[in-house]
């Protein structure tokens, strides 16, 4: 089994990539061997239309396109897991997050009919951060977010999300202009809420590595 | 009047970046100095949440050191700005995503919500290759939420989606051929006249 684990966030030490690292330790405990990638360490552009992967001449389901993210690409494709996750931002997950979906899921889709040209089988693990409560998560943003879980099918796995509610964003609020929010809650959620996501995350990892 | 015209797709010569030269044109007949953009071409991040702009005084501009925070403040010093993006499966392209992200966080205050006090006019297309009625009724209403954040500019939104005609089809000569290209000619006057009113 292999599992390869995304923080598709800017910060390379916050919720996002707690998170990662307890699902990464979760596909450990059942014996995955695992990599770690920070997409922001990356330098790489979302699909650039370039079209190489839809030439008959050329071996299906490959991105063609030749920068940091190619070979990440390869690696997830010939995964067993892979593990994401992405801060919200406006309600959506970053820009980064999307530029791979972009890269990745083009090239395995058929321009001919629309199926996927992935023959295996890679089992995707969603977790999203967020600053918004789980109920305006649950009413608001699930739907617009189940795109992204129809793109994840064209890898033929089970897709399981999770999201991470009202997460603490800075260590110190009264040093930003942040009135909106209070520390105290937001402490409050990180000791009472989010050990249990670290807990889940694991869990998830876990699950999809098996 | 200054206006910004951003080819926010990937190539520099399809449907996409000739809308926004449409665009361009529609702005300059009015007499607006335009400032034409292919995003493209700027290795950029998204917001990287660095958050100084989130420090006392500092709201209303972007901090991160790149070739796109000089952008953004052009932008906030504009006062109509009109970009042309690819639907890329059910979203716009991520560049786009990545601007949007730099340029909307650095003026949310979360003290008093929108700092921006200026007023910029926006016009934004839309660009795909499947049905445009389809996209507007199944596709569209997920994008909302990022399109409000354009009335942060306190202007005019102006936002229509358009289907592109790939270079294979306009290489040959048929009768749907003929009807593809009045429809460039026609998607085509439209982003200019929509980009000449949001320049006046």
């Amino acid at each position: 089994m292999k599992t390869i684990v995304i923080n598709a966030s800017p910060r390379k030490k916050w919720n996002t990539a707690e998170i990662m690292q307890s699902a990464q330790k979760g596909a450990e405990s059942v014996g995955a061997e695992t990599e770690y990638f920070n997409l922001y360490d990356l330098v790489f552009k979302g699909c650039r239309s370039c079209l190489a992967c839809k030439l008959k001449e050329k071996t299906k389901g490959k991105c063609y396109w030749r920068d940091d993210l190619t070979p990440v690409i390869d690696k997830i494709l010939d995964a067993d897991c892979l593990l994401i996750g992405s801060p919200i931002y406006f309600g959506q997950p970053t820009s980064e997050f999307r530029a791979l979906i972009e890269r990745l899921i083009f090239c395995i889709m058929s321009y001919d009919d629309g199926s996927s040209y992935f023959t295996g089988k890679v089992n995707v693990g969603i977790f999203y951060t967020m600053n918004a409560p789980l109920e305006f998560y649950e009413q608001s943003m699930k739907d617009s977010l189940a795109t992204t879980e129809y793109l994840f099918s064209f890898l033929n796995g089970q897709i399981t999300t999770y999201p991470v509610c009202d997460t603490i964003q800075v260590s110190d609020y009264s040093k930003f202009n942040m009135a909106g929010f209070s520390q105290e809650a937001k402490e409050k959620q990180w000791i009472l809420q989010f050990p249990n996501d670290l807990e889940k995350a694991f869990e998830i990892g876990a699950e999809l590595s098996k | 009047m200054k206006a910004i015209v951003i080819n926010a797709g990937p190539k520099r010569r399809d449907y996409n970046a000739r809308l926004a030269k449409s665009a361009l044109d529609g702005a300059e007949s009015v007499g607006a100095e335009v400032e034409y953009v292919d995003l493209y071409r700027y290795d950029l991040h998204g917001c990287m949440i660095c958050t100084v702009c989130k420090n006392e005084e500092k709201v209303g501009k972007c901090y991160w050191k790149d070739d796109l925070s000089p952008l953004i403040e052009r932008i906030l010093n504009c006062d109509c700005l009109l970009i042309s993006v690819p639907i890329f499966f059910t979203e716009p392209a991520s560049h786009f995503r990545a601007l949007v992200e730099r340029l909307i966080y650095c003026i949310v205050s979360y003290k008093t919500g929108n700092s921006f006090k200026g007023r910029i006019n926006v016009g934004l297309f839309y660009t795909l290759n499947y049905s445009a009625d389809y996209f507007e009724k199944s596709v569209r209403p997920h994008l909302k939420s990022s399109e409000n954040l354009f009335e942060m500019f306190n202007g005019d939104v102006e936002i229509r989606s358009f289907r592109t005609i790939t270079k294979r089809e306009s290489s040959h000569d048929s009768g749907d051929l003929k009807d593809r290209k009045k429809e460039f000619d026609r998607d085509s006057s439209s982003v200019f006249e929509i980009a000449a009113n949001l320049c006046s």
